[in-house]
C-alpha cells in the first residue's frame, strides 16, 4: 500500500534531517579544515574551509620515520590495524560464548553474571591503570599487542555480550534443537548454525570492540615502551604538548585516524542497525 | 527401524506436573499419533522422546535399551518441527547433508542418501536453494528429507502440516502416508488434528492435561471412546452429550428415550450422524443451519433446551429453514458416567 | 709460551667484542625541531660508540609522567630521561632517580638551581624554557622597557572589533605560568622564605594590573596558546608572551625579535617568569649507570649543546657553547638566555605542583570580575592548603585486618552454601560454565582485579611514592565533607548533583535526538535515508578526545564559531565558560553530538522488528501521530531503549573526556563531575591516589545503587 505523504511534510522532515546533518557535520569539516590549513591555523571563522589548502600537514604525519630512517606512521598504523582487530577476535570470541551461555540457559548464577558485566562498565579507569600495569608486567606481556588487546578487549566484552545475548534471544531455538536432533553436539550448533546466523550482531559487536581499541591512547602509551610499538592514537597525542599543541598535524592525525573507522561505519551501516537488537524486540 | 517404549514416564517443572505416568508401546514400523488439545503436554512428550527435555520419571526406551540419559545425536531419532526449522544459510542441499556430516559419513554416501532422498520427495530442482526462496510446501519437503536421509531409528514429527493451507495439508497427509509405507518407518507424530491423527494413524494416542485418556486404533477410539474426552475430542463435528436419566430399563432425554438397564442420572453421547430425521421422533427446532453441499450441519434444540447437532444429507432436507421443527429420534449411542466422564456400557 | 698469552687473550675477548651492544633507552617528550636535534646528537653518540645502542623513545608529554611513575619502581623504566625538573622531588623520594656529580661552574646557574634537591645534585642540566617578550619590528619599533611603556603599546595598538580586533599585547592572560612573571615582578610569589603565600599584597597588586589589562579590553579573551600563536602570525598582535616552543610554530615569513620582559613600572623590579630547567636524570634502576651517565653528559657537552641549541632551538644550559659566536650573536636565543638570568627558577616543592589549580582558578575568578584579587587570592590559600594538608594519621591496619577477614570468610561460607544447595543444577550445567568461563577469567583478571587492587589503595594515603594505611579516614573526609563546605564546587556531593544532573540531562537528549531521528529515518519516503544515516552516525566513528578540543575551540568567547554564528544572527556573544550553566550548555552540547548516534541506531534496530502494521490499526482507531508514538512504538521500543539506556547513562556518568577537554571544570571546578575530580586528585593535587581511589570506589557505589533502582523501576531485570 503505497500512501501519499503531503508536500508540507516531505518538505518539513528533509528540511530537518538537512539542518541536523550539517550541525552533526560542522564540527568535522573544522578538523577537516585544520588539517588543510598550512601552518598553525586555529582560527574559528564560522565557516570552516581552508584558505589555501595544503596537504604539508599529511604529507609531515606520514612521513615521520624513526632515528634510524624507518618509515613509522605506516608502521604504526599496522600496529593499530593489529591490536584493533586482535580486540575485535578477542571480543566477539569472548563475548559471544558467554552470551550464548547466557542466552540459552538458565544455569544457576547467570543473573548474578550478568550483572557482574554490567558492574564492571562502571568501574572508574583512573584506579584501574596502575594495578593493571603491574599485572600485565608480572604477566610478561607488556609491551605487546597481545597484552594491550586484551585488556581493550575486557573493557568491551560487557557491551558485546549484551548485545550478543540480546540478539541470540531473538533466534528461534527451534535452529539449534533442530542440530540437535540432527546430531551436532552444542559446540558444532553454535559454531556452525547459531553463529553464521548472527553475523550482523557480530559485526557489530567486532566493530565496537574495534573502536575501543582503536582510540585509546592512555593505556597504550602506559604500556607500549617503544615507539615501533605504539599506536595511532598515542601519536597522535603526542602531537598536544605541554606548552603548545601542534594543531596542523593533530589535525591531519586526527583524520588518518578516523578514516578507517569512517570507512568501516560505510560499509558496515546494514549490518549495524540490524545487528543492535539491543534486546530481545523480535521475541 | 525400532520399537520405542515409555514405562511410567514422567515429566514436572518445578511444581507442576505436565506428563503423567505415560505408558506406551510403539511397534516396529508402526505411525503412532499423538492428539490432544494445545497444552495438552503432547508437544513435551514428543521432546521427551527426542531428548530435548529432560524425563523426570520412569524409562524411555528405544529397541529395548533405556536411553534417559542420552543426548538427542546418541538416540538416533530425527525430528520435523512445526517451524521445519530449515537452517536459513545453508542450501537444501546443505541443510539435508548436516546430521550426515556431523556424524562423519562419508562425502559419497552423503551424496547418494541426499539424492535419494531428494527423489523420493521430488526436490531434485531445489537443491541449491535457499529455505527463503521456497514455498511452505517446499520447505516442509525439505525438512522430511533431512529427517529421511539420517535414517534414524524413530522419526518425530511435531505438527509438521499446522502452517500449510487446507488443500497443501490434504495432500501432504496422502504423501506422508505413502512415505510411511516406502520407508516403513516408525513414526510418532503429534497433531492437534484429530483429522490429521485419524486418517495417518496406525494407532492414536489421546492427551489430555498430561494424561493419556486413551491409545487405540483410529476405529476404536471412533467407536469405543474411553470417556467423554476423547469421545467429544474424536470425530467432527463433535459428538453431542446430553443429559438423561435412566430408570432401569430406557434412559430418558426429554422426551426421547434410548433402552439401557442403566439407573440414574447419565451423559448421553450421540454423533452427528446418528441424529436421525424421524416422524416418530421428538420435536427439535432448527436454530442454525450450516451448509456444505452434500451434507446439511442442523443445530437443533430440543424442547427441554439441550442442544444437539445433526448431521444430515442436503437430499434429506433441501429446504430446511431456521425456526423449522423436525422430529428426530437417536441411532448409536455412548454412555458416560456423569461425575467421572468413563465410559459406561448401554 | 710468553707468546702464546696475548694470542689467547685476544681470543678470549673476542667473544666479547661480538656480543650485542649494550641497550641503552632514554625517554623524552621532545616534538619538532628540538627532537630532529636531541635526535641527531644521540645518533652521532651512537655511531661513535659501538658497544651502546641507544634507542629514544618520544612520548606524549600528557602520559610522560605517568608512565615513569609506573614503569621506573619496577625496573622497567629507561636508562636514562629528560623532562622538566619539577617533580625531582617526588623522583627522588620514591627513588626513581639516582643522585649525582654536577660539575656546577660548567652551568647557568638558574639552571643548576633546577637540578638541586636536598643539597644533592640529582640531574644534567639541558635548556632552560622561560616566557619573553615577542614582537613585530614591523608594529613595534622599540621593546617596552616598562610596564608603563608596554602599556602605552597596547593602547595605541588596540583597533577594530570582534574577529578583527588588533591587539598591542596577546598572551595567556589566564594561566598561572605566564601570570608568574607579574607575581615576581611586584614581588609577590607562591613561597615566601618556603611557606605558601599567595594572599600577599604584592600578589594582589599584580593580579590587579592583569585584571585593568582586561578590563580596559587591552588583551584578548579567553587567549589560549594556539589563539595566541594565531593572533601573532596574523599581525593581529603586535607583541605576545610566550617561550622558545612558540619559535617552531611562527610562520616562516613572519618577521619578529624576542625580548626580556619589560620591569614593573610600579616597583622597578623586572618581569620575571618561571624557568623550567630541562635535564637529564639517571634511572635508580639503571642497569649501566655509568654508561648512562657518560651519555648524560654528552648531552650536556658543548658539542652536542651546540647542536641542540642551533638546530633544537634550546637555551641551552651548559655555559661555555655560548661564547661561540654563532650562539652569542643569535639575537632570539641570546635574548631567552637574558630573560633566564632574570627568572626565578621553578620551585621544586612537591606544594608546587598542587599550587597551579587554586591559582589558575584564582586568575580566572579576578579577570571573570567574579572576585577581587584579595578574595580570589585568599580563596586559592584555603583551597591550596586543603589540597596540601598533611595526610590523615596512620592507623592501626589490624582491626581492618579482622574485619576483611570475616567478610571474606563469610562471603566464602555463603559461596560454599550457594554451591552446595544448588549442586546437581551447577553439575547439569557445566557446560553452560565453560562458555562463559573464558570471559569470565579474563573480566576476574583484567578489570575485577585490578579494580579490587585499586580500590584497597583507597585505604591509603600516598605521599611521594610511599603509602600510609589511613583506613576508612579518606571515605569520612569525602562524605562528611570535612575538607570542603558541602556547597563548594569541590565537595564530593556537590560534584555529585552536577554529576546526576549531567547524566540525566545528557540521556534525555540521546534518547529524545536519537529517537526522533530514528523515526524520521525510516520513514521510507524520506529520500538518500542511507546517506543521512552514516552522516548521522560519524560522530560515533572519530575519536572522542578529537572533537572534544574541536568543540572546545567553538565555544571560545571571542574567536569560536557558536558566537560568531549568534552574532552573525545579532545575538550577544556568550562567554561560555564564565558561567555554571553556560559552561555545563557546552559540555551538554559536545557531549549530545557524541552521544545521540548511539541510540539513534539502537532504535533504528528495534524500530525494524515493530511490525508497522500496529500503527496502522492504532491508525484506523482514530489515534494522532503523537499517540500512536506514545502509545504503541515507544512502549514497544522500551525492551530494547531500557537497557541501552542504563548503558549510556554508566557511560554518561563516567564520560571523563568531555568534561576534562571542554569546560575543564570552568568555572572554578563547577563543571566537574565525580570522575574528573578523582582525576585530579590522582594527578594535580600531589598524587593523592588513595583520596582519588575512595572516589573512584563512591562513584561505583552510586551506580551500582542506580543499576539496581533502574530494575526495580522497569520491574524486572533489565541487565
Amino acid at each position: 500500500m503505497k500512501r501519499q505523504v503531503s508536500i508540507w511534510r516531505l518538505v518539513a522532515t528533509h528540511l530537518l534531517l538537512v539542518v541536523v546533518t550539517l550541525a552533526v557535520l560542522y564540527p568535522v569539516l573544522w578538523v577537516l579544515d585544520m588539517a588543510l590549513t598550512p601552518g598553525q591555523a586555529f582560527a574559528m571563522d564560522p565557516i570552516p574551509w581552508p584558505s589555501n589548502p595544503s596537504l604539508e600537514h599529511f604529507e609531515r604525519v606520514i612521513s615521520t620515520t624513526t632515528s634510524d630512517g624507518r618509515w613509522l606512521f605506516w608502521r604504526q598504523l599496522l600496529n593499530s590495524l593489529i591490536v584493533a582487530g586482535a580486540t575485535s577476535v578477542l571480543g566477539i570470541t569472548l563475548a559471544a560464548t558467554a552470551g550464548y551461555a547466557m542466552s540459552r540457559w538458565a544455569f544457576p548464577g547467570r543473573d548474578v553474571g550478568m550483572g557482574l558485566f554490567l558492574i564492571t562498565q562502571m568501574f572508574p579507569g583512573v584506579v584501574m591503570a596502575v594495578p593493571l600495569y603491574i599485572l600485565l608486567d608480572e604477566l610478561h606481556m607488556l609491551d605487546s599487542m597481545v597484552g594491550l588487546a586484551l585488556v581493550y578487549a575486557t573493557t568491551s566484552v560487557p557491551f558485546c555480550t549484551w548485545n550478543l545475548k540480546g540478539y541470540f534471544d531473538t533466534l528461534p531455538v527451534d535452529l539449534e534443537e533442530a542440530a540437535r536432533m540432527d546430531g551436532a553436539s552444542r559446540w558444532t550448533t553454535f559454531w556452525r548454525i547459531l553463529l553464521p546466523l548472527s553475523k550482523p550482531a557480530l559485526v557489530v559487536t567486532g566493530l565496537f570492540s574495534f573502536m575501543t581499541a582503536w582510540n585509546e591512547f592512555i593505556l597504550a602509551a602506559t604500556f607500549l615502551g617503544k615507539e615501533e610499538a605504539f599506536t595511532l592514537p598515542v601519536v597522535l597525542n603526542g602531537y598536544v604538548g605541554d606548552f603548545g599543541t601542534d594543531w596542523g598535524s593533530f589535525a591531519a592525525a586526527a583524520i588518518l585516524v578516523s578514516l578507517p573507522v569512517m570507512g568501516l561505519f560505510f560499509a558496515l551501516q546494514r549490518q549495524l542497525v540490524e545487528g543492535l537488537t539491543a534486546g530481545s524486540v523480535k521475541g | 527401524m525400532a520399537t520405542l517404549t515409555l514405562k511410567g514416564l514422567q515429566k514436572s517443572y518445578d511444581e507442576t506436573q505436565v506428563l503423567q505416568r505415560v505408558d506406551l508401546q510403539v511397534a516396529d514400523g508402526e505411525f503412532l499419533v499423538l492428539v490432544g488439545p494445545s497444552g495438552c503436554g503432547k508437544s513435551t512428550l514428543l521432546r521427551c522422546i527426542a531428548g530435548l527435555e529432560d524425563i523426570s520419571d520412569g524409562e524411555l526406551q528405544i529397541d529395548g535399551k533405556r536411553v534417559n540419559d542420552l543426548p538427542p545425536r546418541d538416540r538416533d531419532v530425527a525430528m520435523v518441527f512445526q517451524s521445519y526449522a530449515l537452517y536459513p544459510h545453508m542450501t537444501v542441499r546443505e541443510n539435508m547433508s548436516f546430521g550426515l556430516e556431523v556424524r562423519k559419513t562419508p562425502q559419497a554416501e552423503i551424496r547418494e542418501r541426499v539424492d535419494a532422498a531428494a527423489e523420493m520427495l521430488g526436490l531434485e530442482e531445489l537443491m541449491e536453494r535457499l529455505p527463503k526462496a521456497m514455498s511452505g510446501g517446499q520447505r516442509q519437503r525439505v525438512a522430511m528429507g533431512r529427517a529421511i536421509v539420517r535414517r534414524p531409528k524413530v522419526f518425530l514429527f511435531d505438527e509438521p502440516l499446522s502452517n500449510l493451507d487446507a488443500s497443501l495439508r490434504g495432500q501432504m497427509r496422502v504423501e506422508l502416508k505413502r512415505l510411511h509405507r516406502q520407508l516403513d518407518a516408525t513414526i510418532v507424530y503429534v497433531t492437534h488434528d484429530q483429522v490429521e491423527a485419524l486418517t495417518l494413524a496406525d494407532r492414536i494416542l489421546v492427551l489430555n492435561s498430561g494424561v493419556v485418556q486413551q491409545i487405540g486404533t483410529p476405529t476404536d477410539l471412533f467407536d469405543h471412546p474411553a470417556n467423554r474426552f476423547v469421545a467429544g475430542f474424536i470425530g467432527s463435528p463433535s459428538m453431542n452429550f446430553l443429559k438423561g436419566e435412566g430408570d432401569g430399563e430406557s434412559i430418558h432425554v426429554g422426551p426421547i428415550r434410548v433402552p439401557s438397564s442403566h439407573l440414574g442420572p447419565v451423559s448421553l453421547g450421540v454423533r452427528p450422524n446418528e441424529v436421525h430425521i424421524d416422524p416418530q421422533g421428538a420435536p427439535a427446532t432448527i436454530d442454525v443451519i450450516e451448509h456444505l453441499g452434500w451434507e446439511l450441519h442442523l443445530h437443533l434444540r430440543l424442547e427441554d433446551g439441550q442442544e444437539l447437532t445433526a448431521r444430515v444429507e442436503t437430499s434429506v432436507l433441501p429446504d430446511a429453514q431456521a425456526g423449522q421443527v423436525l422430529k428426530v429420534s437417536l441411532g448409536t449411542v455412548h454412555l458416560f458416567d456423569v461425575e467421572s466422564g468413563q465410559r459406561l456400557e448401554v | 709460551m710468553w707468546l702464546l698469552l696475548p694470542a689467547l687473550t685476544l681470543a678470549q675477548s673476542a667473544p666479547a667484542e661480538s656480543t650485542e651492544p649494550v641497550e641503552l633507552s632514554l625517554w623524552h617528550s621532545y616534538r619538532g625541531a628540538e627532537r630532529e636535534a636531541l635526535e641527531q646528537v644521540l645518533s652521532d653518540y651512537d655511531a661513535a660508540h659501538p658497544e651502546l645502542k641507544i634507542t629514544p623513545l618520544a612520548l606524549p608529554s600528557e602520559s610522560f609522567n605517568s608512565k615513569l611513575e609506573a614503569a621506573a619502581p619496577r625496573g622497567n623504566g629507561p636508562e636514562l630521561f629528560i623532562a622538566a625538573s619539577e617533580r625531582i622531588g617526588s623522583w627522588s623520594a620514591s627513588g626513581i632517580i639516582a643522585p649525582l656529580e654536577l660539575e656546577a661552574e660548567d652551568f647557568h646557574p638558574v639552571t643548576v638551581a633546577g637540578v638541586q634537591w636536598q643539597d644533592q645534585s640529582w640531574g644534567i642540566p639541558l635548556a632552560s624554557k622561560c616566557v619573553a617578550l615577542f614582537y613585530d619590528p614591523l608594529q613595534v619599533a622599540q621593546p617596552p622597557q616598562s610596564t608603563n611603556a608596554l602599556l602605552q603599546i597596547a593602547q595605541e595598538q588596540r583597533r577594530g572589533e570582534g574577529q578583527n580586533q588588533h591587539y598591542g599585547l596577546a598572551y595567556e592572560a589566564a594561566s598561572a605560568y605566564f601570570n608568574a612573571a607579574w607575581l615576581h615582578g611586584f614581588g609577590g610569589g607562591i613561597f615566601r622564605e618556603g611557606e605558601l603565600d599567595l594572599d600577599s599584597a604584592e600578589n594582589a597588586a599584580a593580579m590587579s594590573f592583569v585584571a585593568g589589562l582586561i578590563e580596559d579590553d587591552l588583551l584578548p579573551q579567553e587567549p589560549t596558546g594556539a589563539l595566541v600563536t594565531q593572533l601573532f602570525n596574523s599581525g593581529q598582535a603586535a607583541m605576545v608572551l610566550s617561550g622558545p616552543w612558540m619559535l617552531g610554530e611562527i610562520e616562516p615569513s613572519k618577521e619578529f625579535r624576542v625580548a626580556p620582559l619589560p620591569e614593573i613600572s610600579a616597583t622597578g623590579n623586572p618581569a620575571a617568569p618561571y624557568v623550567t630547567v630541562e635535564a637529564t636524570f639517571v634511572s635508580a634502576h639503571a642497569l649501566h649507570p655509568e654508561l648512562a651517565l657518560a651519555l648524560a653528559e654528552h648531552l650536556a657537552s658543548p658539542e652536542a649543546a651546540t647542536t641542540r641549541a642551533l638546530q633544537g632551538r634550546q637555551v641551552v644550559a651548559t655555559e661555555s657553547v655560548w661564547s661561540q659566536a654563532e650562539l652569542a650573536n643569535d639575537p632570539i636565543l641570546s635574548a631567552f638566555r637574558a630573560q633566564a638570568d632574570r627568572g626565578v627558577p621553578m620551585p621544586l616543592n612537591p606544594e608546587m605542583g598542587a599550587s597551579w589549580e587554586p591559582m589558575a582558578r584564582a586568575w580566572r575568578r579576578v579577570l571573570r570580575g567574579a572576585m577581587t584579587p584579595e578574595q580570589a587570592l585568599a580563596a586559592a590559600q584555603t583551597e591550596l592548603e586543603i589540597v596540601t594538608r598533611p595526610p590523615p594519621p596512620e592507623v592501626d591496619w589490624r582491626p581492618y585486618a579482622v574485619v576483611l577477614g570475616l567478610v571474606l570468610l563469610g562471603a566464602l561460607a555463603w559461596f560454599i552454601k550457594a554451591l552446595f544447595s544448588a549442586r546437581t543444577a551447577v553439575a547439569k550445567w557445566r557446560f553452560a560454565y565453560a562458555y562463559i568461563a573464558p570471559a569470565a577469567l579474563a573480566m576476574g583478571a583484567l578489570v575485577l582485579l585490578p579494580f579490587i587492587v585499586g580500590a584497597g589503595v583507597s585505604l591509603f594515603a600516598h605521599s611521594d611514592g610511599s603509602f600510609t594505611f589511613v583506613g576508612v579516614q579518606h571515605y569520612l573526609d569525602i562524605a562528611l565533607a570535612r575538607d570542603w563546605a558541602i556547597t563548594s564546587p569541590q565537595s564530593f556531593w556537590f560534584t555529585l548533583a552536577v554529576t546526576v544532573l549531567w547524566t540525566v540531562a545528557n540521556v534525555l537528549l540521546h534518547v529524545g535526538i536519537g529517537v526522533g531521528l530514528a523515526m524520521l529515518l525510516r520513514e521510507p519516503w524520506v529520500r538518500m535515508r542511507g546517506v543521512f544515516r552514516v552522516l548521522l552516525i560519524l560522530p560515533w566513528a572519530i575519536p572522542n578526545y578529537i572533537t572534544a578540543l574541536i568543540w572546545k575551540g567553538m565555544f571560545h568567547r571571542q574567536f569560536g564559531a557558536i558566537n560568531g554564528l549568534l552574532t552573525a544572527l545579532g545575538a550577544e556573544p556568550v562567554s561560555w565558560f564564565g558561567g555554571f550553566w553556560t559552561a555545563f550548555a557546552a559540555n551538554l552540547t559536545t557531549n549530545t553530538w557524541l552521544g545521540f548516534p548511539f541510540m539513534m541506531v539502537v532504535t533504528l534496530g528495534a524500530l525494524q522488528s515493530i511490525p508497522r502494521d500496529l500503527e496502522a490499526a492504532a491508525e484506523v482507531d482514530g489515534a494522532n501521530g503523537w499517540q500512536r508514538f506514545r502509545h504503541i512504538t515507544l512502549p514497544l521500543l522500551k525492551p530494547a531503549l531500557l537497557p541501552a539506556v542504563i548503558l549510556g547513562s554508566v557511560w554518561t556518568f563516567n564520560m571523563f573526556n568531555v568534561i576534562y577537554l571542554v569546560s575543564g571544570g570552568e568555572p572554578d571546578g563547577s563543571t566537574e563531575i565525580l570522575v574528573s575530580e578523582a582525576y585530579r586528585w590522582a594527578f594535580t593535587r600531589q598524587h593523592q591516589y588513595g583520596y582519588a581511589s575512595a572516589y573512584a570506589v563512591m562513584i561505583f557505589g552510586v551506580l551500582l545503587l542506580y543499576s539496581r533502582a533502574m530494575n526495580r523501576i522497569a520491574g524486572k531485570k533489565v541487565l
